[in-house]
C-alpha cells in the first residue's frame, strides 16, 4: 500500500496530489503537463515537495512534518525512466548488477530469474550503446528490478518507442506485473497501454487528482477526463479459434482476474497469434452499434446480447456500460438515445464490426 | 638521447620531466575535486572560489611567482611557520619549482575537468542514486568515470605547462642549475650567453619533441578510453 498526500512547486508549476494506491499496478494517466512525471519524480526521491507525507509498506519516505525526507538512494523505490538511462561506460551486465549491492532489499529476486524473464541471456555481454530502444527498456526494467526496490516506479517508458515496438515490450511488463511482488505505478499518456497493464488508476489534470479507482467507473464520470482523451474498451482476452481463410481470429473475453466471462468477438485476422494465447482486445465506444433485437442480412459479425447497466451522459453524448459478461463500453448521441429510448436496465444487441477489433499481443 | 646532449642540458631535460610528472601526482586529486565541486557543487561563494583558481591563468606568471615568494619565502606568513616548525624552506628548491609549476598549471586541469563533469548527463546520477548508490558511490561509479577523459585533458595540458613553466618557477624558485633550472630556463640561459645558439638550439628541438610525444600519448589514452566508456571511437 502506497499513501501520499504531497504538494509540489516547480516553477509556475504547482501539484497538489493525495491517494493510495494498493493494486498490484496502479496507472497514473493524464496529459502531458498534468504533473505525473512530477508526482513519480517526488516518489522517487528526484524532486523534493514543498510539503506533505509519502508512506510505502508502512515505511515513512517522507513526512515534511516531522521533517523526514529520505534521498533516494535510501528508499528503495525503482524507476524505469522513458528514457533508458543506462550507463554506457557499463555492460549489459554491468547495468544489471549495478544496483545488486543495496542492502536491505527485500523479496531478493535472483540475477537469473530476471534475466531469463525479460530474456537478457543473449544480449549479457553487449556494450550497451548497441542495444535497439525496445532492449535497452528491457535492460532498465532488469536493472530497476535487481536494485531489489519496495516499489517499482515506470514513467512512461515506451513513450519513445513506436507502436510495433510498444506492443514487443507490453508482453515483459505484464509478465513482469505477474511474476514479481513488487508493486508498480505505472505512468502514461495512453490509455490503450496504460488498460493492458492495469484498470487501477489515478487521473491527473493541471496538477490536480480529477479520478481515482477502476477505469470502469471513472470512465463514466465525465468530470474525471480533461482534454477529450481517446477513451477505449481494453480487456484481456484469450484466442479460441484462428481462421486464416475466413479472415476471422475468434476471442474470448477474460476478467483481469483470469476467469472466463463467456462474451466471444470475432475480430479481424491476425496473424501471428496462437490458439488459446492471451491477448488483449482493443475497442472504441464509438465503434460499437446499439440494436434491439438481433439484426438479420447484415455484415456485421459480432451480434453480442447484453444489458445497460449504467449510463453517463456529456456534451450530446452518451457513454454506456453494457454488461455482455464483460462491461462493454458504448458511445451513442443523445439522439440515438431518444430515438431508441436507452435507459439502464435494458437488454441490447452490441453491433461490432470485426476489423473494428485490434488484437494486441499479450503475455506469450 | 643523453649523448646528444650536454651534462647541463640533459639535466635540465630531466628536472623538467620530473618536476612535470610531480606537478600531475600532487595535480591530480585536488584538481578533479576541485573541477567537480565547481561543476556541481551549489554553495555560497562559488563564484569567488571559481575566480580564485582562476587567477594563475590570468596573472602574468612572474606575478603568481612572486606571490608565492611573498607568502613561502622565509620572511612570509607560511614559508616562516614551516621555517619555525620544521626548519624546511621551500623558495628557491626543488620543491618550489613542482610547486610553482602546480599552482599555474591547476587551473587548465581544473577547467578541463569541469567542463568534462558537466557533460555528464545528470540524468544518470539521478538513475544510479534510485539504484540505491550513495552520492560518494554515484561519483565513483558514474561522475568519474565517465569524467575521466576531461581529467585526461587536464593532467595532460598540467604537464604540458609544467614544461613550459617559465615566469613563476624564475621568481619563486630561481635557476639554479640542477636543481630548479628546467628546460626553458636553461634554454634562456643559453639564449643570453655568446656561443649558446647551438646549446639552445638542441633545446629547442628536445622540447618540440617532449611536447609532441606527450600531446600524442594523450591522443591515443583519449581515444581507447572513450572507447571504453561506451562512446563511438
Amino acid at each position: 500500500m502506497i499513501e501520499f498526500d504531497l504538494s509540489v512547486r516547480r516553477g509556475e508549476f504547482d501539484l497538489r496530489a493525495a491517494g493510495q494506491f494498493d493494486a498490484a499496478v496502479t496507472g497514473v494517466f493524464g496529459p502531458s503537463g498534468a504533473g505525473k512525471s512530477t508526482l513519480l519524480h517526488v516518489f522517487a526521491g528526484l524532486v523534493r515537495p514543498t510539503s506533505g507525507r509519502l508512506t510505502v509498506e508502512g515505511r515513512v519516505l517522507i513526512d515534511t512534518e516531522r521533517g523526514v525526507e529520505l534521498p533516494a538512494h535510501q528508499r528503495h523505490v525503482g524507476v524505469v525512466f522513458q528514457d533508458a538511462r543506462l550507463f554506457p561506460h557499463y555492460s549489459v551486465k554491468g547495468n544489471l548488477r549495478f544496483g545488486r549491492n543495496r542492502r536491505g532489499g527485500k523479496g531478493e529476486i535472483a540475477f537469473d530469474e530476471v534475466v531469463s524473464l525479460l530474456e537478457l541471456g543473449p544480449m549479457l555481454g553487449r556494450p550497451v550503446r548497441t542495444l535497439s530502444g525496445g532492449e535497452g527498456q528491457r535492460v532498465a526494467l532488469g536493472r530497476a528490478l535487481l536494485s531489489s526496490p519496495r516499489l517499482l516506479l515506470l514513467d512512461e517508458p515506451m513513450a519513445a518507442l513506436d507502436r510495433g515496438l510498444k506492443q514487443q515490450i507490453l508482453p515483459f511488463l505484464q509478465r513482469v506485473r505477474d511474476a514479481v511482488k513488487i508493486p508498480m505505478v505505472y505512468v502514461s499518456h495512453d490509455l490503450r497501454e496504460l488498460l493492458q497493464l492495469t484498470d487501477r488508476m489515478l487521473v491527473l489534470d493541471g496538477g490536480h487528482v480529477t479520478g481515482s479507482g477502476r477505469y470502469g467507473d471513472l470512465v463514466l464520470d465525465p468530470n474525471v477526463w480533461a482534454g477529450d482523451p481517446e477513451l477505449v474498451n481494453v480487456h484481456p482476452a484469450r484466442v479460441q479459434a484462428h481462421d486464416e481463410s475466413l479472415g476471422l481470429t475468434r476471442v474470448e473475453l477474460m476478467t483481469r482476474e483470469g476467469e472466463h466471462t463467456g462474451a466471444v468477438l470475432r475480430a479481424g485476422y491476425r496473424a501471428g497469434l496462437l490458439v488459446e494465447q492471451r491477448v488483449s482486445v482493443s475497442l472504441r465506444p464509438e465503434d460499437v452499434a446499439l440494436s434491439l433485437q438481433p439484426v438479420d442480412h447484415i455484415s456485421i459479425q459480432n451480434q453480442i446480447p447484453g444489458k445497460i447497466l449504467r449510463v453517463s451522459r456529456y456534451g450530446g453524448q452518451a457513454m454506456l456500460e453494457i454488461d455482455v459478461g464483460a462491461p462493454l463500453l458504448a458511445q451513442v448521441t443523445e439522439c440515438t438515445m431518444e430515438a431508441m429510448g436507452l435507459r439502464e436496465g435494458m437488454d441490447v444487441v452490441c453491433l461490432v464490426k470485426s476489423n473494428a477489433i485490434r488484437l494486441l499481443n499479450g503475455r506469450g | 638521447m643523453t649523448g646528444l646532449l650536454t651534462p647541463q642540458e640533459a639535466s635540465a631535460l630531466w628536472l623538467s620531466i620530473e618536476v612535470a610528472v610531480w606537478c600531475v601526482v600532487f595535480l591530480a586529486v585536488p584538481g578533479t575535486v576541485t573541477g567537480w565541486l565547481l561543476a556541481r557543487g551549489q554553495f555560497r561563494g562559488k563564484a569567488v572560489a571559481e575566480v580564485i583558481v582562476h587567477l594563475p591563468l590570468v596573472l602574468p606568471p612572474v606575478v603568481t611567482g612572486y606571490l608565492l615568494l611573498l607568502l613561502l619565502g622565509r620572511e612570509g606568513p607560511i614559508g616562516g611557520l614551516l621555517e619555525g616548525a620544521f626548519g624546511v624552506s621551500v623558495a628557491f628548491t626543488w620543491w618550489a619549482a613542482v610547486l610553482a609549476s602546480a599552482v599555474v598549471s591547476f587551473p587548465l586541469m581544473v577547467r578541463a575537468v569541469k567542463l568534462s563533469v558537466e557533460l555528464v548527463d545528470q540524468r544518470l546520477e539521478h538513475a544510479a542514486a534510485t539504484l540505491g548508490a550513495s552520492p560518494l558511490q554515484v561519483w565513483l561509479r558514474v561522475t568519474l568515470p565517465l569524467s575521466l577523459p576531461g581529467v585526461l585533458t587536464g593532467l595532460v595540458l598540467a604537464f604540458a605547462r609544467s614544461l613550459g613553466e617559465f615566469g613563476a618557477t624564475i621568481t619563486f624558485a630561481g635557476n639554479i642549475a640542477g636543481e630548479t633550472q628546467t628546460l626553458p630556463l636553461a634554454l634562456y640561459n643559453f639564449t643570453q650567453i655568446p656561443g649558446g645558439e647551438g646549446a639552445a638550439t638542441r633545446l629547442v628541438v628536445v622540447s618540440v619533441l617532449v611536447s609532441f610525444a606527450a600531446m600524442l600519448a594523450s591522443e591515443l589514452a583519449a581515444k581507447r578510453l572513450s572507447r571504453m566508456l561506451g562512446g563511438k571511437a
